[in-house]
């Protein structure tokens, strides 16, 4: 299931981008298999289908997806690229800003700190499988 | 029953039928929708929700009652078309009382949510019974051509098509290809656009909820409202193919007007009998999910996810910003279209102008 915030602060088409991507790290989509096509993403999602066509675009330049006119988006079997010190400096960074960001929304520390331990416990679930 | 007596009885039927549709609607509408207006799952079982809905039944049963005393006297005073007053009194009432309803309601309104939601993987929008099953109605329609085609030498020149209440004939139609396939024509173009309304439904119209207990309920209701569509063309196709046959009881020497109360009974159990299924199901199959999917992420009312401001007069859904031609109706059993899509005006435009457009054509053709 995908889902989005149409008053968010962050962009449609990221935040769709973000969410198939978050699914497609999970494995809760094997490659193969289909997306729904621009027309029915958008449909279902109320957005313009520009906003899910962008988002497709995104996603198939990080080499998840083929996009062939008429069958659709097809998820692709892509290969994990080697970490560069500048993809691990941007996610600290990222984390940081986000953390901060949680904090001045009020959100607790500890309620932070709990949340991050269960995606860790997480991460290492899926690394170990 | 004679012609005039038909009307009267089907239009006491008609407002009998609305009535109770009229009375039960409320209830029959996802649990954060009241009346049109976004609201609190919970708000309906307040006293001031209650307090709307007897307000809202008072006025219905009110209006239900002139418009069955105005059948009723149009039957006695011998004056059927008189009997079509009562029905349109008492559509208007129920509007009124909806209106009204609505404005009580809309100072409790829930903020929208913002939230979308949408399943991962393609959806089927096939029609129930697939494309083989559409071809049943123009089968009937081909099936009668193919059977006049061979009785053309048995048909009059000349044969009644119209009768007036005193069961005389008053229009006439001759036998060229117009006047003996006109109807057969003016079926396939009805039940056509029965299907294309079907088949545009099925495409064009968004899942409120994708996944889960209410997803499934809402696919469930989704394909019944096409099924109903498909009976329709049905219904729509035998009618026709009926009623292009009757120049065969001209040959045969009856002239006087064909019996209706059969058909008329069917189309009237057919109407009945779809609108209790849908109703069983409630709006978008709220019955068959429960409560289950009321509320998006964060507790927010999810209604149907479009913005109360888009719905003018709680009826008319005008949204530029939604790509979706059909959306659920907020107060009713089915869908209605997005007045903001380009697409919308072009199929109002082939409904209610160029279809009868053309079967006016037709029928002058033939006369």
């Amino acid at each position: 299931m995908l889902r989005i915030d149409l008053g968010a602060a962050t962009p449609a088409y990221e935040q769709i981008a973000n969410g198939l991507r978050a699914l497609l790290v999970a494995a809760a989509m094997a490659p193969g298999e289909q997306l729904p096509t621009v027309r029915q993403l958008a449909l279902d999602l109320g957005v313009h289908h520009n906003t899910v066509a962008e988002a497709y675009r995104q996603l198939a330049a990080e080499g998840w997806l083929d996009l062939r006119r008429r069958r659709g988006a097809i998820i692709l079997d892509r290969p994990t690229p080697a970490s560069s010190p500048e993809a691990v400096a941007d996610f600290a960074r990222r984390l940081e800003e986000l953390i901060a960001k949680a904090i001045g929304a009020g959100v607790p520390r500890e309620r932070i700190a709990a949340e991050l331990e269960t995606a860790a416990r997480h991460l290492r679930k899926g690394a170990e499988s | 029953m004679s012609a005039a007596a038909s009307i009267v009885t089907a239009q006491a039927f008609v407002v009998l039928l609305i009535a109770v549709v009229a009375w039960m609607m409320p209830a029959m509408t996802r649990p954060d929708l009241y009346f049109a207006v976004t609201v609190a799952p919970a708000f309906r079982s307040t006293p001031a929700g209650l307090a709307i809905l007897r307000r809202y039944r008072r006025e219905v049963a009110v209006h239900a009652a002139i418009g069955g005393a105005l059948v009723a006297g149009s039957g006695l005073a011998a004056r059927p078309l008189a009997a079509y007053a009562g029905v349109a009194w008492f559509g208007a009432g129920w509007f009124a009382a909806f209106f009204r309803a609505r404005g009580r309601v809309r100072p409790h309104a829930a903020p929208e949510t913002t939230v979308r939601e949408a399943a991962t993987r393609p959806r089927a929008a096939n029609l129930p019974g697939g494309w083989a099953l559409q071809l049943g109605p123009f089968a009937a329609l081909a099936a009668a051509a193919v059977y006049l085609h061979g009785r053309w030498q048995d048909l009059p020149g000349r044969f009644p098509i119209h009768w007036g209440f005193d069961g005389r004939p008053n229009g006439w139609a001759v036998r060229n290809a117009a006047g003996v396939y006109g109807p057969l024509w003016i079926g396939a173009l009805v039940a056509g656009s029965m299907g294309l309304l079907a088949w545009l439904l099925s495409r064009g119209t968004r899942p409120i909820r994708p996944g889960g207990v209410a997803g499934a309920a809402e696919r469930r209701f989704s394909r019944g409202v096409l099924g109903v569509l498909v009976g329709v063309e049905y219904l729509i196709g035998l009618t026709f193919a009926g009623v292009a046959l009757l120049p065969l009881r001209a040959a045969g020497g009856e002239a006087g007007p064909p019996g209706v109360a059969v058909h008329l009974g069917v189309s009237l159990i057919f109407a009945a009998a779809a609108t209790i299924f849908l109703l069983r199901m409630g709006q978008g199959g709220t019955h068959l999910a429960g409560d289950a999917g009321s509320e998006a992420a964060g507790g927010a009312p999810v209604g149907d996810r479009s913005p109360d401001r888009c719905w003018k007069a709680g009826i008319f859904y005008v949204n530029p910003d939604d790509p979706a031609l059909f959306v659920e109706k907020r107060f009713g059993i089915g869908y209605t279209l997005n007045f903001a899509h380009p697409a919308a005006w072009l199929l109002m435009i082939l409904l209610l102008l160029v279809l009868p457009a053309v079967m006016f054509w037709i029928a002058a053709a033939g006369s």
